[in-house]
């Protein structure tokens, strides 16, 4: 059988059908939008937190924070093991392979902080002068502390700007002195707005210290909540965090077989989970677009069997000048394949449209995703394909006397 | 070209078994334009399916072109439809969305044939259509739209043209124009197999084969029989 030129006699046919070719559509179109606009969602989604972290320059980084095992969010200094020191720190720098700057972190949560009468809770950012290079913290006005201050624990903050207006309301906190658990601190620095980290933290209302300050005159503690070690080369992130493992491994004494009482995680790692979690959302929308596509095909199913009844004289004829029972099976699953890939496209679209629209309106991202666009089309003339081949075997096995009948 | 032997052809339904041939041998040879006449319900266009291999018969045997035809599958005989019958039908059967030219291209689509569109102008140009090729069925009349059936049941240059009723539907000016068609067809040398009622129409034919309840009562030379049939009518 020469299929172009059967298809293109068929195309006519059911443009000319309007009703049960649109019908036929919608039996795949609907799964097919919805799929589009979980996978463009969960595409924007992605591109979103790939793009925050990538602002905050968390790629080509390692973090080391004390304690085994998953531990979620920022751990206050009181709260987590003391096994992560600063000549950890230092040992890492000097013999490990690549590594750039390394940020030193002691970080307590909910202190008292005064300003005259005015008080607030928060936490407070004991790190080196070099953190701004691992994690992006513009200082919107002043500027943040150096080496000096470092070295001489000096007794100066550099604060978010939602602790600025809990503490300041509109008047200027530079060169003013506020009480961290009655220590006193000048302020020298005001941090630009930067909204919520990747993990949901808020970035606006915390206070940074010098480590040297933080460790010696207000937590009285040695160890680190957070090391952070920059890779010089980008590719070699995970070896160098799997050296630097191995590293404090050896430096704690940590026998074989026994788990480690630090954890390492980079960037990449994490962009990994998310994309994980994302892919479970993504795998049970699907299985339920997968539903209404396979109701879709019934769909095409029943009304494929009314278009053979209605056009048993064409299958007559067609048989009358010599189609086999496979022609005629070939021309019927073929003209569904084709209306269903159509329904499939056109589901495309309006899945994309109503993804960037309520991407607009909710302020979530959508972005595209062309293989998921040219399988989600596939999918729905697969679907197509299938559901059309009970219908047009039964074209097939009409009688041709019977059919020419009419 | 056409021999068939004691065929039967018995239709059961379960409820109902009816005899629609009860023993019927016939012979056509090369080139004759036969006439098969009969009172509705007398076998006629069953006798006529089993000859175009459309049906096949119950028992008895059928050679077409010298090769058994009877107890052949599905396939082989859709190929024999394909390459050496070309059917004509009361109501033209013309796919309505296609043109005329794609109408007459539609047994070419089947089986392993090369030139398709150049066969197809021919065979359209042969019935004098042409300048209506690219014309859909709905824009044609009646008689043209039969001549465009008749190019293409002649596009693949059939061994027989099976015509079942073909002036059925058309006014009398028109029938005689198909009917012109197939004598110049007869004339050519091809051999038509023409299913009627009508006596004007058998008139056409050099033998008339009468059947009438499932068997062949009267088989003729045309001459006679359009004398009878003249003298019948006041």
């Amino acid at each position: 059988m020469k299929v172009m030129a059967t298809l293109r006699v068929s195309a006519r046919e059911l443009t000319a059908n309007r009703t049960r070719t649109a019908f036929m559509m919608l039996g795949v179109l609907i799964g097919i939008a919805a799929l589009t606009v979980v996978v463009s969602m969960g595409e924007g989604a992605k591109a979103q937190v790939m793009a925050k972290m990538e602002r905050l320059g968390a790629f080509g980084a390692v973090m080391i924070v004390p304690g085994g095992g998953v531990t979620r969010g920022m751990g206050s200094v009181e709260a987590v093991p003391a096994t992560l020191t600063v000549d950890d720190a230092e040992a890492i720098r000097r013999d490990v392979p690549r590594v750039g700057d390394v940020a030193l972190v002691q970080v307590k949560h909910n202190l008292a902080v005064k300003f005259g009468a005015q008080s607030t809770t928060t936490s407070v950012w004991g790190v080196t002068p070099n953190y701004p290079r691992l994690r992006t913290t513009p200082v919107a006005r002043g500027e943040f502390f150096e080496a000096e201050e470092q070295a001489s624990a000096a007794r100066v903050a550099v604060i978010g700007p939602e602790t600025a207006t809990a503490l300041f309301g509109d008047a200027d906190p530079l060169e003013a002195t506020i009480r961290i658990e009655n220590v006193p601190f000048k302020v020298i620095g005001v941090l630009r707005a930067q909204g919520t980290s990747p993990g949901g933290g808020n970035l606006d209302d915390r206070i940074f210290i010098p480590q040297n300050t933080a460790s010696r005159r207000l937590f009285n503690v040695a160890h680190l909540t957070q090391v952070l070690i920059r890779v010089r080369a980008r590719d070699q992130v995970a070896a160098t965090a799997e050296r630097a493992a191995g590293l404090l491994r050896e430096r704690h004494q940590i026998a074989p077989g026994m788990p480690d009482d630090f954890s390492v995680r980079i960037a990449e790692q994490l962009l990994g989970v998310l994309t994980a979690t994302s892919q479970t959302l993504t795998l049970f929308l699907s299985i339920l677009a997968g539903l209404s596509l396979l109701v879709g095909g019934f769909i095409v199913s029943n009304i494929m069997l009314i278009s053979v009844s209605e056009r048993r004289q064409e299958i007559g004829l067609r048989r009358a000048v010599g189609a086999r029972r496979r022609d005629i099976v070939t021309q019927f699953v073929l003209e569904a394949g084709m209306v269903t890939a159509a329904g499939g496209l056109i589901g495309v679209l309006l899945g994309v449209a109503s993804a960037f629209l309520a991407g607009r309106l909710l302020g979530w991202p959508a972005a595209l995703s062309w293989p998921a666009i040219g399988g989600a089309v596939a999918f729905a003339g697969a679907v197509g394909l299938v559901f059309g081949v009970q219908p047009a075997r039964r074209a097939a096995q009409l009688h041709p006397v019977e059919a020419l009948r009419g | 070209m056409i021999r068939m032997q004691g065929v039967q052809k018995i239709y059961d339904t379960g409820a109902v078994r009816v005899q629609a041939l009860r023993d019927v041998s016939l012979h056509v040879r090369r080139g004759e334009l036969v006439a098969l006449m009969g009172p509705s319900g007398c076998g006629k266009s069953t006798l006529m399916n089993i000859m175009g291999c459309l049906d096949a018969p119950t028992a008895g045997s059928y050679a077409l072109d010298g090769a058994e035809v009877a107890g052949l599958d599905d396939d082989a005989l859709s190929a024999i439809r394909n390459r050496k019958i070309g059917f004509v039908f009361q109501s033209f059967n013309l796919l309505p969305r296609a043109t005329a030219l794609e109408n007459v291209m539609l047994p070419l689509i089947y089986g392993d044939w090369s030139e398709v569109r150049e066969k197809a102008e021919r065979a359209l140009a042969a019935v004098g259509l042409a300048d209506r090729s690219h014309h859909r069925p709905t824009q044609l009349s009646g008689g043209q739209q039969q001549r465009v059936a008749i190019a293409r049941a002649l596009v693949t240059d059939p061994l027989i043209l099976m015509a079942d009723e073909p002036t059925g539907n058309l006014d009398s000016a028109s029938s005689e124009e198909i009917m012109a068609l197939f004598e110049r067809f007869h004339g050519e040398g091809r051999t038509i197999v023409l299913v009627t009622h009508a006596p004007e129409i058998a008139r056409y034919a050099e033998r008339i084969v009468r059947l009438k309840d499932g068997l062949i009562v009267g088989d003729e030379p045309a001459v006679a029989t359009a004398a009878a049939a003249a003298g019948a009518q006041p």
